[in-house]
């Protein structure tokens, strides 16, 4: 053990912009979900099954179980809310919006790290799901 | 033999670790852990007691973004 990395995929916001998130006024009723890309929106409210019924420059509009929703790039991060509801159900809609795309994310960081290792020549000798977190080990040839 | 421990959480962070690789020489290979991460950019890096024992010194880094394509 020597050196430790954190990387964040691009598509998902940093940790910065998300708490500068909850400062902004821009988005009346909003609160801040984890996306930064638009396409990660739409890939993971495909996932989800909540159709889409618009999707313009930095605006996705979709039906959700809690009703409709809105979600709006505001800065580096996507904004979100159910019109028309408490911040409860809006909180509620993001978590589970959250999740779907960061599992989007997830996957395809496993994906990518064993396409790469592969590529390099090095062996994977051990995946395991830790609660959630998945754990790879890879070896140099 | 140096290993590279990735853990990727729910949320698609990644904590990448260089292991059997002491010293100065796990500084190497950073690159291959950007390597396995490509379109991820790396918000944080630190050297680990073990590193910083071989080199008598420690230091802890936050690097700025660094956007990676592989």
């Amino acid at each position: 053990m020597s050196v430790e990395l954190v990387l964040i995929p691009i598509g998902i916001a940093a940790l910065a912009a998300r708490r500068m998130a909850r400062a902004t006024s821009l988005c009346e009723r909003c609160r801040a979900t984890i996306v930064a890309d638009p396409a990660l929106v739409t890939e993971a409210l495909v996932v989800l099954d909540w159709p889409i019924v618009e999707d313009g420059e930095g605006v996705v509009r979709a039906q959700t179980p809690w009703g409709s929703a809105l979600f709006r790039k505001i800065g580096d991060i996507f904004l979100a809310r159910v019109d028309g509801a408490s911040e409860a159900v809006t909180l509620e809609m993001i978590q589970a919006f959250d999740a779907a795309s960061g599992r989007i994310a997830q996957l395809r960081g496993v994906q990518r790290a064993r396409e790469q290792a592969a590529a390099m020549g090095l062996t994977l000798i051990e995946q395991r799901d830790e609660g959630g977190q998945i754990r790879l080990v890879f070896e140099e040839a | 033999m140096v290993r590279f421990v990735m853990l990727v959480d729910l949320d698609g962070t990644i904590r990448a670790e260089i292991q059997d690789a002491p010293g100065e020489a796990c500084l190497d290979h950073i690159d291959s852990i950007r390597r396995l991460a490509p379109n991820a950019t790396v918000v944080e890096s630190s050297v680990t007691s073990e590193f910083s024992h071989t080199v008598r010194s420690h230091r802890h880094a936050t690097e700025g973004v660094q956007d990676h394509d592989a």
